[in-house]
């Protein structure tokens, strides 16, 4: 007995001098919510950190909760900015202003500026965050067009109290608009690092749509991009508009024709005929994400919109459910929305002929019947093959154009290709010795589409309107 | 040099002593059965002396050795030398409530003296007055048709109408029953000497049980009086193999003990280990089976009870017909159970009176308790102080917020709060009356909300705490329920240091003592470890039907309880009589 | 804590308590390094790779189990004493000896300073270490009774824990990681493989633990179920780290599990699970350095006789602790395990017995080799042939011991 209290007392003691060690008490830490990283003025980098302001968030003690949402999401958050080398040292150099230690795994998104992208050092930054026990291997991994610094800025939500919920809904929203892609931080790297598929990011952009000039940046930018969707010379521009916006100068205003819709033959954009920054809209919050950035290796090399990113989700499996527009095959002008699902995975097949890389892809997808605006009675089942074959063909060449950039214009394997061109391989060697990603620029592609309309929604017959004016079109 | 020979014995090596090992093994020795009559005193005379020749070193029952002087002189023909000595054992000047009552029989026509000796409002007068005395002075007047001669047997057969007479050789068996609420009656002439037991004195009447309540099955507990208890068993438990072995424990007090077991189903080792243990115990007084509990238990140290205390006859008779053996203490309305697992001390008596998916809903319940009481304020600090990035953002950025205004660490902080809880738990126990709960709820309620009021704990923290408390609560064993809350104060140390790695640390050191322990030669986490066969009724329960078997941690005699159809009707061609279908 | 007098001899447990702990003791590697290894050997085809060295094992421990079948209720080192008498115990006693020490101070030392790394950062290594020296040590004394059978109760749920891990990333599987199908080719999986038999090394202490066991019918089976087991979960594990992390990734992560457990995302709620990992981990990891301090000492007091066991508990640990801080740095320590420990422990394992049987059988006639030696308990000749169910003989055997305890 003696012997067990003696060990008990040595246990108690040595607990006791060794001391808690990485004990932090909840409220000695800063959580950061979002992390945005700009090419630096002074040193190499620009850190912008947003910080979750507890008191405003939590609401502590007794009527705090109301006083809480009266801040309206302005006190929610506070953000700051260090130049530094690296990431971590400006961790460092930022808690000699703040009173609190900074704390990352709480981070949601991290940005990264166009310009930073298209330098191609991200690789240096992501091969910190990844060996970071802190950065999440989920955080989100974002491209801004114009800077991170201001588009963490711009995230004043208003719905939510807490930016770190911001984040998550919408980063997750892809999930039913179909016009970003999940990109993680953990998949990004394992991308960047694969021989068989290349990095895609979210693209995000600070909203000037609607504010005075002055106020927005990367105007100038998007108008290059939709002139440019087809050309390869944009990257450089907006590359340029990416310093001009820094630089603060004068901007355009946006105009809604300055969507990808134009370069499509679109008399109207639709809702995939945007980028970042460039939607039509107002609204407190100025963020807004749409589109992917496209990467080659560890450098950005392009931007896709909307649509592009309903492609990259259809063609890799990831599409859950959105809403998509199709023009109306029989009355021209009007449109026809589709609620549309993938329920099985895309069928993909690599073939090697003559060393140039031969991919199929069948893609099957479902759909609801949500507008039928022209009141053409699609529902009967003799004219839906009429719908569904305009649906087909539509998404087809959305897809061909989206593979024929990827090849044509970024020669960059976003959709993975490579990792079922690996099965035609027997061992590593033989695989790395083909190079893939080299030869990707020459592939050719066989996409088939099948659309299969499944349900009307809530009306099964659609019947003419009637008016004064004239015969109804039957 | 004391310091020294302290530290050295701390050091230094010592060879471990030979311990007596108990390990609960089949029956390989059937045939003691047939030594076990149903005769109590027998039996126990027979059973010490097989103890002894087994060279088990153990010690003779309590009730032979005599603490104190030396040898009693033997019950004298003397009527006087035995009222001498009777005076002298029971002081009798000083002691005020010893009453001799001395008289005269009569028998045929001589008058013999005689004096008989009680206690005062230990006995039932009227039983006295009426059985005892009436018919020793006055009825032996009566024409009585025999021809016995001898004068105690004349005495015993014809005089004595009371039912429990014994007739005795020794003082000691006198004075054990006088102790015990019986008067001892000496006739002159005679070296023997009548017992009768005629209890009378106060005590409470069956009642609710105050510490089981349970909604749905029987609502009677035991009470005080040991006779009175085993009778409740017996009336649950209508078989006479049920035998009541009965021990005195305690050289002053004498607390009479019983030990309950089915004959033919306990294992008889078992039986034989409670009968050393109970048996080998040198104590002054015993008044309880909580001390009864700690003299034979088989680790002190382990903070979890090691056998079950219960003031349900229908729990022990369950039990018991499990082929347990439980000890029931005169003096304490809480019978003890033995041997028991750590599983058995999560079941509460109504799990098996409920439906089966009722029941187990509640054993579900008693199971997270469980691990509430335990881990949660050592898992908040553990969370809180090193895992934070475990907590949803906009949680943790609320416990942020409430934290803001604390000025301690969150160590300090739940300590004043657990210890606070405590202490309004105590605090409500020992006020008296209905004032009790009252002041548990107010305390509770009012000290959190004015501490939190004061930022000296943080809003979230009160919840943690009374969580935890209601998590002790809602175990059913109130001594399980001590052992969570001891061990709940280590896992918050261990959290605070180290994290989840201090959480692994305490699991691991309290797995690997609750597993080495053993209550009764069963390993405490028996059935799971070691397995054995069948896993019924344990963290879930079985229908009541499909409980063939009984615990096979238990050994018993007869492993199975019912047959494999247990319910006939089930079977189109049934019989009506099942049981033969083992 | 005060009855407990545990001397080896009076210890005997069934067999899901001794396939429980040899499935511990294999896969307490899949926190550590395994699955990354088999993919820095095989590429893309680490599953592939581990189904062979695992039939490998299998077929070296059939041979092994047939030559054991005369020894019955014996252990290596008795074995050894017969095949080449005090010496040959000793030089057997000190090889495992020092396997056991030697894989005890590497795992002792990566595991703290894993946790070092997941947990607890800022605090010294040798404070995270107490902790697990604790804990061995404290088993230790209770003996190895309380280690099995805590194992016993353990294994089943870190199993759960490691599976749920599995099945919740299943989200991020991509089939095409496991292409090309040979991965680095033949060489890889079959010439480097060959030495990941090592993986296998902790079956030595299956032959160590006959004198606690019921009969050798039991230790065929045991190992055949423990090997089979572990076999699996080695597969499970390896397949989903290479479905999840594409082939050139998967070679840098440290600690493999827990990168997996950090990518579980399910909802905003439903995330950042890993530090529950450290608890399954953790645990995982103390009652295997249990049992390897217990063997050590065991293997000591076994192969010089002593009397007692308890008085070099601490001395090992102390050994065990002082052995645990000579790698410099965590790198040299993986470096230790993942190329030293493994081109030579296969061979402790596997071949060491495989001589010691083949020598004792040409040494000893051919007599009852059923005679038990001094140290092991009696066979007991009333022995139940066998249970219905298997689960409860461990109360029966324990009879075996003869009824002199009553």
């Amino acid at each position: 007995m003696r012997r067990i209290v003696a060990v008990m007392l040595l246990l108690v003691l040595c607990c006791g001098l060794a001391g808690c060690y990485d004990a932090k008490e909840v409220d000695d830490l800063a959580y950061v919510l979002a992390v945005g990283l700009d090419k630096g003025q002074t040193n190499e980098l620009k850190v912008t950190m947003q910080l979750a302001v507890p008191n405003a968030l939590g609401g502590g003690g007794g009527g705090g909760v109301s006083g809480g949402s009266g801040g309206g999401g302005g006190k929610s958050s506070s953000i700051i900015t260090v130049e530094a080398p690296t990431l971590t040292s400006s961790l460092n150099m930022a808690n000699n202003f703040l009173s609190r230690r900074l704390e990352l795994s709480h981070a949601e998104v991290a940005v990264f500026s166009e310009d930073l992208a298209k330098s191609g050092t991200i690789e240096e930054y992501l091969r910190g965050m990844i060996r970071s026990r802190e950065f999440r291997p989920t955080i989100n991994l974002v491209v801004c067009k114009g800077s991170a610094e201001e588009y963490l800025k711009s995230i004043k939500p208003t719905l939510d109290l807490d930016p770190a919920k911001y984040y998550e809904l919408t980063f997750s929203a892809y999930r039913y608009t179909g016009l970003s892609i999940r990109s993680q931080l953990e998949e990004f790297y394992a991308d960047m690092e694969s021989s068989g598929v290349q990095p895609v990011a979210v693209l995000a952009g600070v909203n000037k749509s609607k504010p005075p000039k002055g106020a927005q940046s990367g105007g100038s930018g998007k108008g290059d991009q939709s002139g440019g969707s087809g050309d390869s010379a944009q990257g450089d521009q907006s590359g340029g508009s990416g310093k001009e916006s820094q630089a603060g100068g004068p901007q355009q205003e946006a105009k809604p024709e300055e969507s990808t819709g134009q370069s499509k033959g679109r008399p109207q954009p639709f809702e995939g005929d945007y980028e970042a920054g460039s939607i039509p809209r107002t609204g407190d919050v100025k963020g807004e994400i749409e589109g992917l950035a496209v990467f080659d290796g560890a450098r950005m090399v392009g931007e896709m919109d909307g649509e592009a990113a309903t492609d990259y989700l259809l063609v890799n499996g990831d599409f859950h459910t959105a809403y998509k527009t199709f023009a109306d095959p029989e009355v021209t002008g009007t449109y026809v929305v589709l609620d549309v699902s993938q329920k099985s995975k895309p069928v993909r097949r690599v073939k090697i002929v003559d060393d140039k890389p031969q991919i199929t892809v069948q893609i099957a997808v479902d759909a609801d019947i949500q507008t039928i605006q022209s009141g053409y009675n699609y529902e009967d089942t003799k004219q839906l093959p009429i719908l569904e074959q305009a649906a087909e063909t539509q998404l087809k060449d959305e897809i061909v154009r989206f593979l024929g950039r990827t090849t044509g214009e970024f020669h960059s394997d976003i959709c993975g290709f490579g990792d079922h061109a690996r099965g035609l391989f027997l061992t590593w060697k033989d695989w790395d010795d083909y190079h893939w990603l080299q030869r990707y620029k020459d592939a050719t592609f066989d996409v088939g589409v099948k659309v299969r309309i499944r349900r009307p929604g809530m009306i099964l017959r659609s019947e003419p309107m009637e008016s004064s004016g004239g015969a109804s079109r039957r | 040099m004391n310091l020294l020979n302290t530290l050295k014995g701390l050091l230094i090596y010592k060879e471990p002593e030979p311990v007596e090992k108990f390990i609960l093994r089949e029956n390989d020795n059937e045939a003691s059965l047939s030594n076990q009559t149903d005769n109590k005193q027998t039996d126990n005379k027979q059973q010490d002396q097989k103890e002894n020749e087994s060279d088990r070193g153990t010690k003779k029952l309590k009730r032979q050795d005599r603490g104190g002087g030396g040898e009693p002189p033997p019950i004298s023909r003397m009527l006087q030398n035995n009222l001498d000595y009777i005076k002298e054992r029971f002081s009798v000047p000083t002691n005020s409530d010893v009453m001799i009552r001395e008289f005269n029989v009569i028998v045929g026509k001589k008058a013999i003296p005689a004096f008989m000796v009680y206690y005062d409002g230990m006995v039932d007068r009227i039983v006295v007055d009426t059985d005892i005395l009436m018919p020793l002075m006055l009825l032996s007047n009566l024409d009585i048709k025999s021809g016995d001669a001898r004068i105690d047997v004349y005495i015993r057969n014809h005089l004595l109408t009371h039912n429990q007479i014994k007739e005795v050789e020794e003082f000691d068996q006198v004075l054990g029953e006088v102790n015990f609420g019986g008067c001892g009656i000496f006739v002159d002439g005679m070296n023997t000497a009548f017992a009768a037991d005629v209890k009378g004195f106060e005590h409470r009447t069956v009642e609710r049980p105050n510490t089981e309540m349970v909604i749905q099955g029987p609502q009677e507990g035991f009470t005080e009086t040991i006779r009175v208890n085993t009778a409740l068993i017996r009336k649950k438990l209508k078989d006479e193999n049920l035998i009541v072995e009965d021990h005195l424990v305690g050289e002053r007090s004498k607390t009479p003990c019983s030990i309950l077991y089915i004959k033919n189903l306990a294992n008889d080792s078992l039986v034989a280990e409670v009968r050393r243990r109970l048996g080998s115990i040198k104590v002054d007084y015993v008044q309880d089976s909580g001390e009864i509990e700690q003299l034979i238990e088989d680790s002190t140290y382990i903070t979890s009870p090691q056998m079950v205390s219960t003031e349900r006859p229908d729990r022990v008779a369950a039990m018991l017909t499990e082929g347990r053996a439980a000890v029931i203490v005169h003096g304490s309305p809480f019978a003890l159970v033995m041997p028991t697992t750590a599983f058995e001390l999560i079941h509460s008596p109504e799990d098996s009176y409920l439906r089966v998916p009722y029941a187990n809903l509640l054993r579900c319940i008693r199971t997270i308790a469980i691990l509430v009481a335990l881990l949660l304020p050592g898992l908040y600090m553990a969370i809180t102080n090193f895992h934070q990035e475990m907590i949803p953002t906009g949680l943790l950025l609320s416990l942020e917020a409430a934290r803001e205004k604390v000025p301690f660490p969150s160590i300090v902080e739940i300590l004043i709060m657990e210890v606070s809880f405590e202490l309004i738990r105590e605090a409500g126990i020992r006020i008296p009356g209905t004032i009790g709960p009252t002041l548990g709820i107010i305390g509770a309620l009012i000290l959190g909300q004015a501490a939190v009021a004061a930022s000296i704990v943080s809003p979230i923290l009160i919840i943690i705490v009374a969580v935890t408390g209601l998590g002790s609560f809602a175990i059913p064993s109130y001594s399980y329920a001590y052992s969570f809350r001891i061990l709940r104060f280590g896992y918050i140390v261990l959290g605070s240091v180290a994290g989840f790695l201090g959480l692994s640390l305490g699991i691991f050191l309290q797995g690997m003592l609750l597993v080495s322990s053993k209550s009764f030669g069963v390993p405490f986490f028996a059935p799971f470890a070691p397995r054995t066969a069948g896993l019924g009724d344990t963290l879930l329960q079985d229908p009541v039907w499909k409980r063939e078997r009984r615990p096979d941690y238990l050994n018993p005699k007869d492993n199975f309880r019912q047959p494999k159809i247990s319910r006939g009707w089930t079977r189109q061609n049934n019989g009506g009589d099942n049981r033969n279908g083992k | 804590m005060g009855a407990i007098t545990g001397m080896a001899s009076d210890i005997t447990f069934g067999g899901w308590e001794a396939v429980a702990l040899i499935i511990n003791a294999i896969c307490a590697r899949i926190f550590l390094n395994f699955p990354r290894e088999v993919a820095e050997d095989a590429g893309t085809a680490g599953w592939l790779e581990t189904v062979y060295f695992s039939i490998l094992a299998f077929l070296l421990f059939y041979i092994i189990a047939r030559l054991y079948a005369r020894f019955n209720r014996k252990d290596i080192l008795d074995i050894a004493g017969l095949a080449g008498g005090e010496t040959g115990r000793i030089i057997g006693g000190l090889l495992l000896l020092g396997l056991i020490l030697f894989a005890g101070a590497l795992i002792l030392r990566e595991y703290t300073e894993n946790m070092k790394i997941i947990s607890l950062t800022d605090s010294p290594l040798g404070f995270v270490m107490m902790f697990f020296a604790v804990a061995m040590v404290a088993a230790c004394f209770l003996g190895l009774e309380p280690i099995v059978r805590f194992i016993a109760v353990s294994v089943p749920i870190i199993t759960a824990g490691l599976l749920f891990i599995v099945l919740m990333v299943a989200p991020y599987y991509d089939p095409t990681h496991l292409l090309p199908a040979l991965g680095n080719g033949f060489y890889g999986i079959f010439g480097k493989g060959f030495f990941k038999l090592s993986t296998y090394s902790p079956l030595v202490y299956l032959f160590l633990i006959p004198p606690f066991l019921k009969d050798q019918k039991s230790f065929r089976r045991i190992g055949y179920t423990a090997l089979g087991a572990s076999a699996l979960l080695l597969l499970i594990s390896s397949l989903a780290y290479s479905l999840v992390y594409s082939y050139p990734t998967s070679l840098e992560n440290f600690l493999p599990v827990f990168q997996l457990a950090r990518l579980i995302n399910y909802g905003r709620f439903f995330q950042r699970l890993e530090s529950v990992f450290v608890l399954t981990f953790a645990i995982s990891a103390m009652q295997y350095l249990g049992v390897i301090l217990f063997f050590a000492v065991h293997v000591f007091k076994k192969t010089f006789r002593l009397e007692y066991h308890r008085p070099i508990i601490l001395p090992f640990a102390v050994i065990m602790f002082s052995l645990a801080f000579v790698p410099s740095n965590l790198m040299t320590a993986i470096d230790l395990e993942t190329k030293t420990y493994m081109t030579f422990a296969w061979s402790i394992t596997f071949i060491l017995p495989i001589i010691i049987l083949l020598l004792a059988r040409l040494r000893a006639a051919p007599g009852p080799l059923g005679a038990h030696p001094g140290g092991s308990p009696p066979t007991g000749g009333h022995l139940p042939e066998s249970s219905p169910q298997g689960a409860s003989a461990t109360y029966r055997r324990r009879r075996s011991k003869g009824g002199g305890a009553l």
